[in-house]
């Protein structure tokens, strides 16, 4: 065995094939075998986080700090701090909450249902989707809690049995609301830590350090790879599926219901639930892509996350764009077609009112933009579509500003319009929020592998069983050799010892 | 080691020495049987001596559980019990008396509510002979003023404190050299007969006293100069405007609080303008005005005009019906057409007919307007003429500026300056200020240490009315007494009587002894009964002055008014702090100018037209107004303010409020606060004095608006010649209205009296499109409330086919209108009560409606049964004055947020008053005004209650809307939800930095909220639940209309109402049977409680066709 092997990385560069055909159709490129894949995931869980990790991390961690202390000033002085007034009662906070909750739909979405629909090609994104899906429903439950105006009374919204004998108040959304989100929550939870364990295990046998393995023992369950965990595992992973898929489309409906379910013109609109699914798939799968481009890149996981599994992100960020604009058109049509003046009003006001800035950005980053993905060569191009997928989240976050706030600041009485103006506090955390979603999201990519491996093996055609039959010699080892080949110190060590970016240049 | 005593309960140690604890009166009187003197039975409770090892246990353990427990509470305060019961004092229960507030030179008879002996609440005194049981803003607000944490406190002399003592020697001392001393008393217009009195002591002790009354921004009081022009004498006019067909308003903004008689009038316009039915009649309202006011928001036709011209148009009202000769004038065709139908209509009223002319018209237009109320017949039936007793009366600003030059002159060495602020608040040319330095001895006497406090040598704080003994005559002479309500708060303060008895007796004596000494004479005998009458009913029977009888009114000649190029500088005090009084009030500095809906501000009005000429600009940006600040200068003197452009304003004429630009000093000091707490910008109490102050260098600080008082050509309330220079531009305007139009929306709905008589039911065709619900025939009828589902759309798409539900028989006795559509609703009590189509709110069965279900057998255990609230606001009487805004404030302990806040839009006032502009074309200029009070509705659907996750607002089952204050998380969506955004968020803790003086005068019958809950109006719940109490008391059912909302009682005009609609007898059953009736945005189905009575404007439809004429034809020309 050859110890200077080399992992080729860019999928440009065809690599032999074993079996000679080149396999243009293959979800993992560069003819990598399953040990190649172990090494390539874990080894990033395993040595010392590269400088820019730390950098990243650094700036994250004060983004995170930033919203401590912003929150903590919200609670001492109160929620005057933010911009929030009368008639606008919801401001950045509910904007923010909603904007998280729709990035938070990508991972459930791609682990669950396309896995129902057996999409092999999520099995390289989804593990990192899933993670941040929990992070970004993290960050988006923070609002609505501090945005109340008494935080240390929120657990009222529970129906905690307490001295009062009181129940929440069932028929509000608020309440539906948090249900759904830590349902959703929870759920998606479970469902990435159940996939998360036969690569816990993976992990935790490769593991050198005693205490890295008793963790990793810990989490993984006990997992030995028997027929009969794999077994109860797929069964387990397709129950979790069949559960989350509802709740993918339950969560941002429920949401939705804040709105829909009042009686504000812009607000009260029976196209608000599939309308709000349909921007939340449309985010998350942003939000996806332009990590998931980073995360390639930086991490040398571009035969695993190839360029086809980022187009066909994109189809799905064209698809979900066209519904959300077509949902804008509907509503105004709706809007007219109701022939109540309010509910026109609300509209024109929309697109010609005082916040017309805000609904153009909208109108540009969500439905013009992400238009240009029918060119396929814009598809397949990196730097286009992390552009165009940063476009749609500034785009999403002001769908939720302009569903917000343009509809509260001019309702039914003119006499009690009025005007948001964010102030620094708003501003200050929202971009915290980020921050604590991109500390999450690299503690993710430094302590879990962060493709799902064994999932993507289960995809390579060396897992198909017919796979020697085509006279390759395409067996691993031989017969007689266990399936899956322990980790050779010597052949970790080369992976150890050069960064990804060098790994990527010696290949070319 | 700790010795304790162990005690046997069984024999308690008799002998120990200290106080013997007994629980009952038996067993103590002398009985000496040893077992009767134990008190506590054996087993009962262990005696409160010594301790046991126990109860040691017990306390230490409750204690240590105690102690960490304190640490996250709230600081601990203690509540103590009066140690010695006052007699009449109940906690819980407030007392009332009546009282009387001082006011521009009048008392206006008030009942002020005690609470444990905190006044809280004033009232109208609804028992006096002149009638009135609603007050104006002012009463509401002038109990705040009590309790102005920045009073003045202690007496000062030359800058340093002094004591009160120190003021009596100086007193005595000058009483000594009274020979060689020139005295002079500068005093605010009072009527009270006390200090009559005291002002005789006065001239009895200095030989050459001159005495001065004097009312900030009076001018020269041209209504009674006016009088004395036209009659010889400064009668004092009484409009009975109830009577009155046709109302001539020559600039009077007679229903405003302002003027001196407000209620009077008020009631006695709305009582003309009162419609029960189709049958009624009203009164109509012209106004010409020099500014925009409610008294023209609320008349029917309404001209602009420049003060500068109103006399000649006065003058061509009246030569038109024969009383004197007209100036030479160029009137416009729209002006012409006025006075051709303001003159055929007076002439038609005859004796109804009535004019008024305003405060800012000189004398020569009052004496006009009486000539032409004389030549009317309207003495006697719409004007009364109340003969004062006074003779002769000096124009104020020449007698001041007498003064001033004697003081100038050196021939005052001694100047009481009497609850007046000169320094402040007289014009310019005056010199008053360099005067004062002139005279030896100053001495004022002030609420706060204010402009004229600093300038003087002596300052003694003054009381206030419900600290003080005193005595008045209402506006028709009524004597009255104010008599105080609490011990004045700081033991210097003085009332002005207590102050010149001492200045001219040296003797100081108490304001009761004062007052009672002059009553003794005024009263007969038995004394004691006779004043304890007085105190008790607020005034005396039968001393209201004498009706005048009159001769011929001189005719005055009216110039030709001067060239109208000229800019004109109109000067009024402020419809919120008068000319001062109110500036450090709070709640009316945070009150919305009735028309342009300014807070914490003050503008030089002026027309787009005039702004345009001038260059300037107001711009609404961002939800608020920026404003270009202008230089005014007149003679020298120049001011700077932010302007502001109002519709229908004259073109011209620039109007100015006096009562801001305070530079009061501090009383109290500043709270400073960690950096990352914001009260310290939230706060409205922080460092300066509300509306400004000074630092220790003399610098304005916080000092809001400019003062205008100074550019006041004396004698004079209107100036000419004004220059205005743009000064700088995006001054910001705190306004609680930014939107002036109802964008086409039917919101304000009304109607002209004929279209009213023609269709009664007018509210309704004003109604938006509906959306086909298919709601048929409901209650009453068998129908389940949604028999009508399905049924299909009439062709008008409009009402509804008949559904199932609908009744044979209503649909016959329908008008037209209601049979196309359909609709059964309502189908009750007659024909003539017919709801006609459109009206979904109506098919709703209305709980006082005969066959409501709730009236089945089956309901009447239902907590539904019972009393069920409701509430009218009819638009026809509202004239917007503020009055409920102010009373719902003082009632409701609403807080005040400052002008920062209120400009991010976080006012806090309950009930608002939204004002409309509307005009036939966009854009005219003239648009005419609709005032509309919006409170919490009430709706029995309230959108509200279903959003709010925790159950903190729910429906009463007496039907209102509760707002669960300790159970409110503050998500804000029953805000966001609220259609009538009624709603308001404690987006700070507004009471944490209340100072304890504000805080005493917050009602204890209210829950004052904290920081992160939502609060609305509660239709007083409170006094609801009182009154129920006191029915329940004495076994009883709540008697009609014994409920009164705090903005109800407070509203002079009666446009509210509130009661049991489960009562037949209450007055808002009545008021919801008017065809007028309709519900705000009903098409929501929120079935609010609460019930507009559409307005009607009673127009004369001459003028209004010729004015439309008038307008094409200009149009075709142009």
């Amino acid at each position: 065995m050859e110890t200077s092997k080399k992992l080729p990385a860019d999928p440009s560069e065809p690599a032999p094939s074993p079996s000679g055909d080149g396999a243009p159709d293959r979800l993992v490129k560069g003819d990598l075998s399953f040990h190649d894949i172990t090494e390539m995931v874990s080894r990033h869980a395993e040595k010392k986080a590269p400088m820019a990790w730390y950098a990243a991390f650094a700036v994250a961690l004060s983004g995170t700090l930033l919203l401590l202390g912003l929150f903590a000033h919200v609670v001492w002085n109160g929620i005057g701090v933010w911009g929030n007034n009368q008639p606008v009662g919801w401001g950045w906070p509910i904007v923010n909450f909603v904007f998280w909750v729709g990035i938070g739909h990508a991972g459930t979405l791609i682990s669950a249902i396309l896995y129902l629909f057996r999409q092999h090609w999520r099995t390289a994104i989804n593990r990192a989707a899933e993670a941040m899906t929990l992070f970004a429903v993290m960050c988006a439950l923070i609002w609505p809690t501090f945005h109340v105006g008494r935080v240390w009374a929120i657990y009222w919204t529970l129906p905690i049995p307490n001295q009062m004998a009181m129940w929440p108040q069932f028929k509000s959304p608020l309440l539906w609301d948090v249900f759904a989100v830590s349902s959703y929550f929870l759920v998606s939870l479970i469902f990435w830590y159940v996939g998360l364990v036969p690569d816990l295990a993976t992990l935790r046998d490769r593991a050198k350090n005693f205490w890295r393995s008793r963790i990793l023992a810990f989490f993984s369950l006990g997992w030995t790879g028997s027929n009969r965990h794999w077994r109860n595992y797929e069964k387990a992973y397709l129950l979790l599926a069949g559960l989350a898929t509802p709740l993918v489309l339950s969560v941002h409906s429920v949401v939705s219901f804040d709105f829909a379910v009042s009686v504000i013109p812009g607000w009260h609109t029976t196209i608000f639930p599939p309308y709000f699914v349909a921007g939340a798939i449309f985010s998350g799968f942003a939000m996806v892509v332009t990590l998931m481009v980073i995360t390639r890149e930086i991490y040398g996981l571009k035969n695993v996350i190839t360029i086809d599994h980022l187009e066909k992100m994109n189809i799905i960020i064209l698809v979900t764009g066209t519904i959300v604009g077509f949902a804008y058109i509907t509503e105004f049509f709706m809007a007219w077609y109701s022939g109540v003046q309010y509910e026109q009003y609300a509209f024109i006001n929309r697109a010609f009112g005082p916040y017309a800035w805000a609904y153009w950005i909208m109108m540009t980053c969500n439905l013009i933009t992400p238009q240009l993905f029918w060119f396929k060569k814009l598809r397949r191009s990196i730097p286009v579509m992390f552009v165009l997928s940063i476009f749609v989240n500034i785009g999403m976050w002001f769908e939720r500003f302009v569903i917000t706030i343009t509809s509260l600041h001019r309702d039914f009485l003119p006499s009690s319009w009025g005007y948001f103006t964010a102030t620094w506090v708003d501003i200050g955390t929202l971009v915290g929020s980020f921050g604590l979603f991109f500390t999450l999201f690299l503690l993710f990519l430094r302590f879990v592998p962060m493709v799902a491996m064994a999932e993507v093996k289960g995809v390579m055609p060396q897992a198909d069983p017919h796979f020697h039959e085509h006279g390759g010699n395409g067996h691993p080892e031989g017969d007689g050799e266990p399936y899956i080949k322990p980790a050779e110190p010597a052949l970790a060590e080369a992976y150890r010892g050069g960064g990804p970016e060098e790994t990527d240049d010696s290949s070319t | 080691m700790i010795e304790l005593d162990v005690i046997d309960s069984d024999t308690p140690d008799r002998d120990a020495s200290g106080p013997t604890f007994w629980r009952h009166a038996t067993g103590t009187d002398g009985d000496d049987e040893g077992e009767d003197l134990i008190e506590f039975a054996p087993g009962d409770s262990e005696p409160p001596s010594g301790a046991s090892r126990r109860q040691f246990l017990q306390l230490m353990g409750a204690a240590m559980a105690m102690a960490g427990l304190a640490g996250c509470r709230r600081p601990e305060e203690k509540i103590l019990p009066y140690a010695e019961n006052p007699e009449t004092v109940m906690p819980g229960i407030a007392d009332y008396y009546a009282t009387g507030m001082p006011f521009r030179g009048i008392l206006r008879p008030v009942v002020a509510t005690s609470n444990e002996g905190r006044p809280t609440k004033i009232e109208g005194n609804g028992d006096h002979p002149t009638g009135q049981k609603g007050t104006s803003p002012y009463e509401q607000a002038s109990v705040l003023n009590l309790y102005d944490p920045d009073r003045s406190r202690s007496v000062r002399q030359d800058g340093g404190s002094a004591s009160w003592d120190d003021f009596v020697s100086f007193c005595r001392q000058l009483g000594n050299e009274a020979a060689q001393r020139q005295v002079a008393v500068l005093v605010e217009e009072t009527s009270s007969p006390t200090v009559q009195a005291m002002r005789q002591r006065m001239e009895d002790r200095f030989a050459n006293l001159q005495w001065v009354p004097y009312a900030a921004g009076e001018g020269r009081n041209a209504r009674r100069l006016g009088m004395q022009q036209a009659f010889g004498r400064p009668l004092r006019p009484r409009y009975a405007l109830g009577e009155a067909e046709v109302i001539v308003s020559l600039d009077a903004n007679f229903l405003d609080g302002r003027s001196r008689d407000f209620l009077h009038n008020t009631q006695g316009f709305a009582e003309g303008r009162r419609l029960e039915d189709v049958e009624g009649t009203m009164s109509r309202l012209y106004t010409i005005e020099s500014r925009y006011s409610t008294t023209g928001g609320t008349s029917d036709h309404r001209l602009p005009m420049r003060a500068g011209q109103i006399p000649a148009f006065a003058a061509a009202l009246a030569a038109e019906l024969g009383v004197g000769d007209a100036p030479e004038a160029s009137w416009s065709e729209k002006e012409r057409l006025h006075v051709r139908e303001i003159v055929r209509d007076l002439r038609e009223a005859g004796e109804n007919g009535v004019v008024l002319a305003g405060e800012s018209q000189p004398p020569a237009v009052h004496a006009l307007a009486m000539a032409i109320n004389q030549r009317l017949g309207g003495l006697g039936t719409t004007v009364t003429l109340l003969d004062t007793g006074a003779s002769e009366v000096q124009p104020q600003d020449e007698a001041l500026a007498d003064l001033t030059e004697s003081m100038a002159t050196g021939e005052v060495d001694t100047l009481f300056m009497l609850g007046v602020n000169p320094v402040y608040d007289a014009p310019s040319g005056l010199n008053f200020e360099e005067a004062l330095s002139n005279v030896q001895d100053t001495v004022h006497l002030g609420r706060l240490r204010n402009e004229t406090a600093q300038a003087a040598r002596w300052h003694i704080p003054r009381t206030h009315y419900l600290e003080q003994w005193g005595d008045g005559r209402a506006y028709d002479g009524t004597l009255s007494v104010i008599q105080p309500l609490i011990r004045p708060l700081y033991d210097d303060a003085h009332s002005i009587i207590e102050v010149l008895n001492l200045a001219a007796t040296g003797v100081d004596a108490g304001g009761h002894d004062l007052v009672r000494e002059q009553w003794r004479a005024q009263l007969s005998e038995p004394f004691r009964e006779q004043w304890r009458q007085v105190l008790h009913d607020g005034y005396l029977e039968d001393t209201g002055y004498d009706v005048a009888s009159v001769g011929e009114a001189t005719v005055p000649t009216v110039e030709a008014s001067s060239s109208s190029d000229e800019l004109e500088v109109v000067f009024r005090p402020d419809p919120k702090l008068l000319a001062g009084r109110f500036s450090n009030n709070p709640w009316m500095q945070e009150l919305p100018d009735p028309i342009t809906k300014i807070v914490w501000d003050n503008v030089a009005v002026m027309s787009q037209a005039t702004a345009d000429e001038l260059g300037v600009e107001v711009s609404r940006r961002e939800g608020s107004f920026y404003a270009d600040r202008v230089e005014l200068t007149l003679d020298g003197e120049a001011v700077e303010l932010p302007v502001w452009v109002q519709p229908g304003y004259p073109d011209g004429s620039i109007g100015v409020s006096m009562g801001y630009g305070r530079t009061i000093a501090s009383t109290r000091e500043s709270e400073s606060t960690p950096f990352w707490d914001t009260s310290d910008r939230t706060n409205i109490y922080n460092g300066a004095p509300i509306a400004g102050g000074v630092d220790a260098s003399g610098n304005g600080v916080d000092v809001i608006g400019a003062n205008v008082a100074p550019l006041r050509p004396t004698g004079e309330r209107v100036a000419t010649g004004a220059e205005v220079s743009k000064v700088d531009s995006g001054y910001l305007i705190a306004t609680t209205q930014e939107e002036g139009t109802m964008q086409g929306r039917p919101i304000v709905r009304w109607a002209t009296l004929d279209e009213f008589k023609e269709d009664p039911y007018f509210v309704n065709d004003t109604q938006p499109p509906v959306p086909d619900l298919g709601h048929g025939e409901e209650g009453g009828h068998g129908g389940d409330g949604h028999s009508g589902d399905g049924a299909p759309p009439d062709a008008s798409g409009h009402g509804l086919e008949a559904g199932p539900g609908t009744d044979a028989h209503a649909a016959e006795d329908m008008p037209e209108q209601t049979a196309e559509s359909g609709d059964g609703g309502a189908a009750h009590g007659g024909g003539e009560q017919q709801a006609p189509a459109g009206e979904r709110q109506r098919e709703y069965p209305m709980i006082w409606q005969e066959d409501h279900p709730g009236d089945q057998p089956a309901y009447k255990d239902n907590p539904y049964y019972g009393n069920q609230w409701g509430m009218t606001v009819d638009l026809n009487t509202c004239t917007g004055c503020n009055a409920c805004v102010v009373a719902c404030t003082s009632e409701n302990n609403v807080q005040v947020v400052g002008k920062d806040e209120v400009s991010k839009g976080r006012h806090m006032y309950w009930i608002r008053n939204d004002r409309y502009y509307v005009s036939e074309e966009e854009g005219d200029d003239d648009p005419e005004m609709l005032t509309q009070p919006v409170m919490c509705q009430h709706c029995e659907n309230a959108p509200c209650e279903s959003v709010c996750p925790v159950a903190a607002t729910v429906h009463s089952p007496d039907g209102t809307n509760q707002m669960v204050y300790n159970r409110c998380i503050g998500t804000r969506y029953c805000q966001n939800n609220c259609p009538y955004k009624v709603r308001r968020f404690n987006f700070y803790d507004w009471t944490k930095t209340l100072p304890t003086e504000v805080q005493m005068a917050q009602n204890p019958d209210v829950t004052v909220r904290t920081r992160g809950v939502m609060e609305k109006c509660t239709w007083c719940i409170h006094r609801v639940r009182k009154h129920q109490q006191q029915a329940d008391n004495e076994d009883r059912d709540l008697r009609p209309n014994e409920v009164e909302t705090a903005c109800q009682e407070a509203c002079p005009t009666d446009a509210i109402t509130f009661g049991d609609l489960n009562n037949p007898e209450s007055d808002v059953v009545k008021e919801k049977e008017n065809p007028r009736r309709y519900e705000l945005l009903s098409y929501l189905n929120t079935k609010p409680r609460l019930s507009y009575l559409g307005r009607v404007r009673n127009t004369n439809p001459r003028l209004e066709e010729a004015l439309s004429a008038e307008a094409d034809e200009a149009q075709a020309s142009a």
